[in-house]
């Protein structure tokens, strides 16, 4: 039996805890609390890790993790993404900065881009459509990446598989 | 050459949105036509068990079949709520099955061993259309520089589909395309285990319900 990571981040909100849960076949252990930030508006945050679950028809298993939004614990963004098969980027478009806010994850995992496939998800675009999705394309242009951006509703299963299908192939494309 | 396309059980609606579609579609540029009766090339149909009449099947005539959206199917289908860009994508797709050496495609074709291509950027939405091949198509190039074979073997298309995705890149001046000697295509180290991650994924497509060409 073999083990597989893949690692969801993205800022405070952006839905990741959402995300693991939509396809997690084991209920997603969270280590959330109240939330102090009225900045934000959400009753809890995670503010160590969202872990989930998929066990695979030949026993292996593909653990979800989900790191903790703010950046004051990107110590262990480094920590969780070692060895990851793929790292899915969400953003939480009806943030003040979202174009910001993709930089600092651009930087922060700027070591494991150059080997780990990445995609980007880009959430409630339909209430905040700017930046748009072809704004965030031409700004990882400027930072030198072509990598797949979309937007997602990542309380759709659908959009979360569709992500995970983007980084399969990027893998596919580089054997 | 004109590609005649029948509809057989569809309401006017339906046929007058068909005929829309292959009109206004510049990808298709106008080589099908919808017919009423007769030989055709491809025959949209709800319905396979019963007769065909009043269209006449050739040997090489492709059944698209209408399903909603979630219904299992095979083969060539048209999923309702209908999209466009689908209908057109099994068009092309049938295209290149069935004429490889169609006009549209056949510089393509003879280039297609020499010529590399790599995404500049990631497409704008409004040429990715939500369309998940073309995600994946646009995926693939964007790890490294790549043939048109390339293309076709990683993501099972058609050489129709992908040439003309190609052509759409290239006129929007997203593509880096270099001619000549073999590249080296990998932007990121190959990585060990290619066999055993190839199983991987295959068990985990398997568990999210996708499948691969």
């Amino acid at each position: 039996m073999k083990e597989y990571k893949l690692v969801f981040t993205g800022t405070t909100g952006a839905g990741k805890t959402t995300a693991i849960n939509a396809i997690s076949e084991v209920p997603a252990v969270k280590t959330d609390v109240v939330n102090t930030d009225e900045s934000l508006n959400k009753k809890f945050t995670t503010v160590g890790l969202d872990f989930g679950q998929l066990n695979l028809a030949n026993g292996d298993r593909v653990r979800l993790f989900g790191t903790p939004g703010q950046s004051r614990f990107d110590f262990m963004w480094k920590i969780l993404t070692k060895d990851a098969f793929g790292l899915i980027i969400l953003i939480d478009n009806s943030r003040p900065d979202p174009l910001e806010d993709l930089a600092v994850y651009l930087e922060g995992f700027a070591q494991e881009l150059s080997t780990t496939p990445c995609v980007i998800g880009v959430g409630r675009t339909e209430e905040h459509p700017a930046p748009s999705v072809d704004d965030f394309s031409v700004a990882l242009a400027e930072k030198g990446f072509s990598l797949p951006v979309i937007p997602v509703d990542v309380r759709q299963a659908q959009d979360v598989i569709l992500l995970i299908e983007l980084l399969m192939a990027q893998a596919e494309a580089d054997w | 050459m004109a590609r005649y396309l029948g509809c057989l059980g569809l309401i006017k609606p339906e046929v007058d949105l068909i005929h829309t579609i292959l009109r206004m579609s510049s990808r298709l540029d106008q080589r099908w036509v919808v017919v009423e009766s007769g030989e055709c090339d491809a025959l949209l149909v709800y319905n396979t068990d019963k007769s065909f009449a009043p269209y006449v099947l050739k040997p090489t005539t492709q059944l698209i079949i209408i399903r909603r959206r979630g219904e299992k199917h095979e083969g060539h289908v048209f999923l309702k709520p209908f999209r466009a860009d689908e209908l057109i994508d099994t068009l092309i797709d049938i295209d290149s099955s069935d004429q490889p050496a169609f006009e549209f495609n056949k510089d393509a074709s003879s280039q297609s061993s020499t010529i590399f291509y790599r995404l500049k950027r990631w497409p704008p939405s409004d040429i990715l259309n939500r369309h998940k091949n073309y995600m994946l198509l646009s995926v693939y190039l964007s790890r490294g520089a790549k043939t048109l074979q390339d293309l076709i073997t990683l993501s099972g298309q058609g050489e129709a589909m992908c040439s003309n995705f190609l052509e759409v890149l290239r006129d929007r001046n997203l593509l880096q395309i270099d001619g000549g000697k073999s590249q080296i295509t990998n932007a990121i180290p190959i990585s060990a285990g290619k066999d055993e991650k190839k199983g991987f994924f295959s068990s985990l497509r398997a568990k999210l319900g996708l499948s691969k060409k």
